[in-house]
């Protein structure tokens, strides 16, 4: 008896151990839900090493092994108030240990930066780019500009425009990336 | 956001909405409406007034001399929104602007702007911001992407014809698209 549990639970497993990873392809097979580029061939993410409001610094290179969502954005910029709520409500959804959130701010003050968030969206923190030389670097298509990086730094996915990182079809989308599930 | 008194506050705000309209190469969410539609590409545009233009870099900090070098132009704002099947190519060197004697107005391009800053010593923020706030040099526009910005004229009085060429397909291979603006004008100094 015990025996045939002990293999029914290892098949069980077996089953499992393959079923996991093809939620990531799937998804990636699938393809992007619309406005979201496929960048062929992917290219290593440029460097990204900032300070955040309190001064801690976060450099990008230390999240491999997961993938991470790089977003630049501005005050001034329509677009991103619409999109960030979402950005907050997608992170309530997909935990960070599946899905790391970088924000950047470009070249705006901290004054700026907190007055935004604590409207679009309080439970969120950004890293700040002074000089806007991150952002450069980067080359995002515009204000508001996001990136997919996947775990092994490269850049995957590239949004075209602002989002919204809470639809269902963006949801589904990031739960298969990240081995989620549905 | 802004700074200042509550007439300078409210020109920024309107400054910031004509600008917060686009982002840069931003999908808006609510989907925007107005412009017109040619040949499957959305287009608006508006002449933002040099107080409210002022108002919007003063409100992000931009020095003095910095504001009045972008005041002696006449910025204009433009959107645009690929609404077709296949990619647009967006190269400003292929857009032409007539004043309205009739003459080929020269537009400020990017490098230009980089001449005048480093005259100025604009430190690379405001650079950075500005930057962003243009209409890009040259980008392909995807199927249902949109982007927006400011290009700088000379300031002329009357109207100025905005004809703009894009190539398209995959490769910028395909037949050229052109689109004509309605003729703006710049907005009060």
């Amino acid at each position: 008896m015990r025996t045939g549990l002990n293999r029914r639970a290892w098949l069980a497993a077996a089953v499992l151990a393959l079923l996991a990873p093809a939620g990531a392809q799937a998804a990636e097979e699938t393809g992007p839900p619309p406005g979201l580029l496929v960048v062929d061939p992917p290219r290593p993410a440029p460097a990204l090493v900032l300070a955040d409001m309190d001064g801690k610094t976060l450099d990008i290179a230390g999240l491999r092994g997961r993938w991470v969502l790089v977003h630049f954005w501005a005050s001034w910029c329509g677009p991103c108030r619409f999109e960030m709520p979402t950005l907050q409500k997608m992170r309530q959804q997909i935990p960070e240990e599946r899905l790391a959130m970088v924000l950047v701010n470009t070249a705006e003050d901290e004054e700026a930066v907190f007055a935004f968030l604590a409207v679009t969206a309080p439970d969120l923190e950004s890293l700040l780019d002074p000089d806007g030389s991150a952002t450069g670097r980067w080359s995002p298509r515009g204000l508001p500009g996001s990136f997919l990086v996947d775990p092994a730094g490269r850049i995957r996915y590239q949004a075209l425009g602002g989002r919204s990182w809470d639809s269902a079809a963006f949801l589904a989308f990031l739960r298969g990336l990240t081995g989620q599930g549905a | 956001m802004g700074k200042g008194g509550s007439g300078a506050a409210a020109i920024a705000l309107c400054a910031v909405l004509v600008l917060a309209s686009f982002g840069t190469g931003a999908q808006t969410r609510p989907k925007r409406t107005g412009g017109t539609v040619q040949d499957g590409v959305r287009v608006w545009n508006r002449a933002p007034s040099g107080d409210g233009m002022a108002a919007f870099y003063q409100a992000r900090g931009f020095p003095p001399e910095a504001i009045a070098e972008i005041r002696s132009h006449c910025l204009l704002t433009f959107g645009l929104h690929n609404q077709r099947a296949d990619k647009i190519w967006l190269d400003l060197k292929r857009w032409r602007f007539q004043g309205p004697d009739g003459r080929e107005l020269q537009r400020v391009s990017e490098a230009d702007w980089r001449v005048r800053w480093n005259r100025l010593g604009l430190a690379a923020g405001y650079r950075a911001t500005f930057r962003w706030t243009q209409l890009p040099e040259q980008r392909d526009l995807h199927p249902d992407e949109p982007v927006g910005g400011n290009l700088a004229l000379p300031r002329v009085d009357g109207p100025i014809q905005v004809t703009a060429r894009f190539a398209t397909g995959p490769a910028g291979q395909g037949d050229d698209l052109v689109i004509r603006f309605e003729p703006l004008q710049c907005g009060p100094a």
